[in-house]
């Protein structure tokens, strides 16, 4: 469990930075929540694996990996901020409500058992 | 043109912004302190076993004692910093239970019923010999939907999974299952064993160790905390095994099976006490019972090869505490991070 939540982090690191990169209908963020939320899901991972993973045996600098994916993430993130809805075109309102809520319950779990 | 520079500066500085943060955050696991004191050659020797025995250290004392001979080893540490000694604690709850019996306050044959409320569950019936011996049937730990969740919760966290009062504890008493009366190491077993033997005596656990074994050895430094409130100033934390800071256990009314803390030094007492057989209920450390692939069994105190040992394991702490009359070697080993530290113990023993 503890050296999966590095894998996590990176997969999710990875998954942010190229989903604001990309351009392919079924991969790219539909809304700026979307991409919102990816990256935050990638940030939640990072908490999770910073308080799991054994640091002690693998080297600390292993965490440039993810954290160097979310930065990349974060710049494409800003590019393509602008030319995004706020909500995902053509699904109903309270999805994506939804959809979030589920989100900040995750972070806050994360957030609460890991990060306080 | 201009709005698009905009966000491109936008995006560096973001980005920047993000690297620094988590460049900030980078974890950064603890390693053997390099300020040591004691013994050169046994500081030599014990770095030397730890290099072969992997995982996350910081603070780490030792002890050798042999015959009058005492040598010691710190790193990062003093002969006075405070560890928790986790399980080595269920020594003393055993040392209790020989010194009750001496004393006429309880038979080896007592049963637990006799002493706390547990109504006619089965667990009344268990004897306080069952349970210092690690034979009671009753589990490792209480068994409950709940009870699971808050221990995955607690790891996760690296918090302390106990915590419950002695009317939780009891009732998880009355609600366990005891089995086949075999080597079965319970948790649950010696905090009910403790908390007996303070009901017996008419006090509470944590003043019953501080009469009856702790002052009398002169272990100043060494007390039973059942609430994070009373933790003395400045008692350390250690690590995970993983290296994350872990909070203190306290175990609340489970503190007889492991929520001791003391000092190298004290601890140097202890065990040479118990060596020459001057400990108060010393008669706990003479093996009665088998201990499956251990060996055997006193009250808690578990002797292999003629060693007679005990070690014990917190969220972030390890320890060790051993003896061979024979030989006349004691050892001691305190640890404030999770890694264990049984192997460094027993190669200090020169048992392999």
């Amino acid at each position: 469990m503890e050296y999966i939540s590095g894998f996590v982090a990176f997969a999710f690191a990875a998954v942010f930075a190229a989903s604001a990169f990309s351009r392919r209908p079924s991969f790219a963020p539909r809304s700026r929540l979307e991409l919102l939320l990816t990256g935050l899901d990638a940030a939640a991972a990072l908490v999770l694996a910073r308080a799991l993973m054994p640091w002690a045996d693998v080297s600390p600098f292993l965490w440039f990996v993810p954290v160097a994916a979310v930065a990349a993430g974060v710049f494409g993130a800003v590019l393509r901020w602008a030319e995004l809805p706020g909500l995902r075109v053509g699904r109903p309102r309270w999805r994506s409500i939804l959809y979030a809520a589920l989100h900040v319950v995750v972070y806050a779990v994360v957030v609460l058992v890991f990060a306080v | 043109m201009k709005r698009t520079r905009t966000i491109l500066v936008a995006a560096v500085a973001a980005a920047l912004a993000t690297a620094v943060i988590g460049a900030a955050a980078i974890p950064r696991p603890p390693s053997l302190s390099t300020q040591t004191s004691g013994d050169d050659a046994l500081i030599a020797e014990v770095r030397a076993l730890i290099a072969d025995r992997p995982g996350v250290r910081d603070r780490l004392s030792v002890a050798v004692i042999d015959g009058a001979e005492v040598r010691t080893a710190t790193f990062g540490a003093t002969e006075a910093t405070e560890y928790e000694i986790g399980s080595v604690t269920k020594t003393v709850t055993a040392s209790l239970l020989a010194d009750a019996i001496e004393r006429g306050e309880v038979t080896a044959d007592t049963a637990l019923g006799d002493l706390l409320d547990l109504g006619d569950s089965p667990a009344a019936s268990v004897t306080l010999e069952e349970l210092a011996t690690q034979s009671s049937g009753l589990p490792r730990l209480p068994v409950s939907v709940g009870s699971v969740l808050s221990s995955i919760v607690a790891n996760y966290r690296a918090s302390d999974p106990y915590g419950s009062t002695l009317a939780e504890l009891e009732a998880d008493a009355r609600g366990a299952k005891v089995g086949e009366k075999e080597f079965l190491y319970s948790n649950l077993g010696f905090a009910l064993l403790g908390q007996a033997l303070a009901s017996a005596a008419g006090t509470d656990y944590p003043r019953l160790a501080e009469d009856r074994v702790f002052a009398p050895l002169g272990m100043d430094d060494s007390y039973v905390p059942t609430s994070p409130d009373e933790l003395r100033a400045d008692a350390p934390t250690g690590y995970t095994a993983g290296g994350r800071a872990a909070d203190a256990w306290t175990l609340g009314a489970d503190a007889p099976a492991g929520s001791a803390r003391s000092t190298l030094a004290d601890m140097i007492a202890y065990v040479t006490a118990q060596r020459d057989g001057t400990a108060p209920g010393v008669a706990a450390t003479e093996p009665v019972a088998p201990a499956g692939e251990s060996g055997e069994i006193g009250f808690a105190w578990i002797t292999t090869e003629g060693v007679t040992w005990h070690n014990g394991a917190t969220g972030g702490f390890t320890s060790w505490v051993g003896f061979d009359r024979e030989s006349g070697r004691a050892v001691v080993v305190l640890n404030d991070t999770a890694a264990g530290v049984d192997d460094l113990g027993f190669a200090l023993m020169e048992v392999e």
